[in-house]
């Protein structure tokens, strides 16, 4: 297995987080244990170049490591909010990465390209356009591209006006936008896989109907990275082992879940996966927020509004406080409590009181979060996690 | 974590590449993950200390977190000042993890120098 693609710092603050991966490196680990010829061709800053080399090592992966002056740091407050927005048109382009292979990977990368001929080539875009893949001359027998399914519209429908979000398009408007990409691919074979926010994928091809996997449920959310513990997992299932696309997802799926639930690295094969729980396929309901009423938690409701819309979610902000007379849950089946360090166990269950039988998610960094025992409750100190599982429980 | 949103200015925050104590380049404290945890975690609880050792296998290096049964928890890797480790390793320094976080297959470990 050939994997391309960038070795970037990536920092968090909730929770800590202090790595050198980046797509490339993260995948290679994520495969290591799994393809005795992994191989990782990639970018790497002098500075880090000997911390890269000793990783590589330890974990058996061979390498083609080319120097660049770019010192790439990804920022993140929470999982869900990256701080740092690099523009790849500043960033100094070094020479493109050439590689042949029968499987292979190929990320897009921000101080570079990669030129890629395959038999079965996996594409994740990451900040360019899916359709460049055959921009700089690369050649796959079959491609699958990967993509979120504002990528699939914006690819696929050129049209698509600018003030129309394409997180609400229809199943025909994404499935057109397949046929598509399709069309514009020619006789060449190519497979898309569209992952959505919190997990599940479709799966298109040329000749069957599109396919909908659901996502599998986590009990905690580390998002850094678990786009390209997908990428590498679909890849190795597809491109290595020759697997069927909606099967390749599906392990692809179980490896993220597993990823963001525990942070697993390296993967364990297909078939000692072990099967986790699905959520439902439907549309994510209506998730109402509440919480703290101080000045800063209503900011963190905002944020949450904000988080979980980009998720393709819609949440009622409630007015703060619970007082009687303000509170309403409205048509919300799942309702977000985010408290602050000033509440107490009383205001949890006085939210729990005024919402029936909804399901109700807590977000509170206490270490009275383990007295939390209301019930139909689940309670999180990690505000990405309890993001995530507000969106999965509006999804059931 | 409170404080923040859209619109609003995000605080600063900091991150240290692994510390020196001191002038001694081999005094060193640091927090990571571990990867590729193994089911020795089991057993591991918060606050435990782990012995950090430096593995050599067909040529290759890798450093490793185990239990005081010498049970392999997980390994040390992927992060700024990894290769300075694996050289003061080799020189025989010795380092400690304590865990800090634990799950049932990731172990969040700060490192530093000492012996059990």
């Amino acid at each position: 297995m050939i994997i391309v693609g960038g070795t970037y710092v990536e920092r968090c603050e909730f929770p800590y987080w202090n790595q050198i991966y980046g797509s490339g490196l993260r995948a290679a680990v994520a495969l290591s244990a799994l393809s005795s010829n992994c191989a990782l061709h990639t970018y790497v800053n002098e500075l880090w170049l000997e911390d890269v080399e000793a990783t590589l090592e330890a974990f058996g992966i061979k390498s083609n490591l080319l120097r660049t002056n770019e010192r790439i740091v990804f920022d993140y407050l929470y999982g869900f909010d990256r701080l740092t927005r690099v523009d790849p048109e500043t960033v100094e382009q070094s020479d493109a990465i050439k590689i042949e292979g029968d499987a292979v990977l190929r990320f897009g990368m921000l101080e570079g390209n990669a030129c890629v001929k395959g038999r079965r080539v996996v594409f994740d875009p990451q900040y360019a356009n899916a359709a460049s893949f055959w921009d700089n001359g690369s050649e796959a027998d079959s491609l699958a591209l990967i993509l979120n399914p504002e990528e699939l519209i914006k690819s696929g429908l050129v049209n698509w006006p600018d003030d129309r979000d394409p997180r609400i398009a229809t199943d025909e408007e994404r499935n057109k936008a397949a046929q598509n990409i399709f069309d514009a691919a020619r006789s060449r074979r190519v497979v898309l896989v569209v992952k959505h926010g919190v997990g599940g994928a479709d799966i298109y091809t040329h000749d069957e109907s599109p396919t909908r996997i659901p996502a599998y449920a986590a009990d905690a959310f580390f998002k850094i990275g678990s786009g390209d513990v997908f990428a590498a997992a679909f890849a190795y299932a597809w491109a290595a082992r020759q697997m069927h696309a909606v099967d390749a997802a599906r392990y692809a799926l179980l490896c993220s879940a597993n990823y963001v639930e525990c942070r697993q690295l390296p993967l364990s094969s297909p078939e000692s996966m072990v099967a986790r729980p699905e959520i439902g396929v439907r549309a994510i309901s209506r998730i109402a927020l509440s919480g703290s009423a101080s000045e800063a938690n209503a900011e963190l409701l905002r944020h949450a509004a904000h988080a979980i819309g980009s998720l393709g979610g819609s949440a009622d902000l409630q007015p703060i406080g619970l007082q009687d007379g303000l509170f309403d849950v409205g048509k919300a089946d799942v309702v977000l409590g985010v408290f602050d360090l000033n509440a107490n166990i009383s205001d949890v269950e006085q939210l729990r009181s005024k919402i029936g039988d909804r399901r109700l998610i807590v977000f509170w960094p206490s270490p009275l979060l383990t007295f939390v025992d209301t019930p139909n409750t689940i309670a999180s100190a990690d505000y990405a996690t309890a993001l995530y599982l507000a969106l999965r429980e509006a999804r059931r | 974590m409170s404080g923040f949103g859209p619109g609003r200015k995000l605080p600063h925050v900091r991150f240290d590449l692994p510390r020196r104590q001191s002038e001694d380049p081999c005094d060193l404290q640091f927090r990571t993950d571990l990867v590729g945890v193994r089911p020795a975690i089991l057993d591991v609880q918060q606050g435990d200390t782990l012995d950090v050792e430096l593995v050599e296998q067909g040529g290759a290096r890798s450093v490793v977190c185990l239990t005081e049964e010498k049970q392999v928890v997980g390994a040390l890797a992927a992060f700024q000042g990894f290769a300075q480790l694996i050289r003061c390793l080799a020189l025989k320094n010795q380092y400690l993890a304590e865990v800090e976080v634990v799950s049932k297959s990731q172990c969040t470990v700060l490192v530093r120098r000492g012996t059990q």
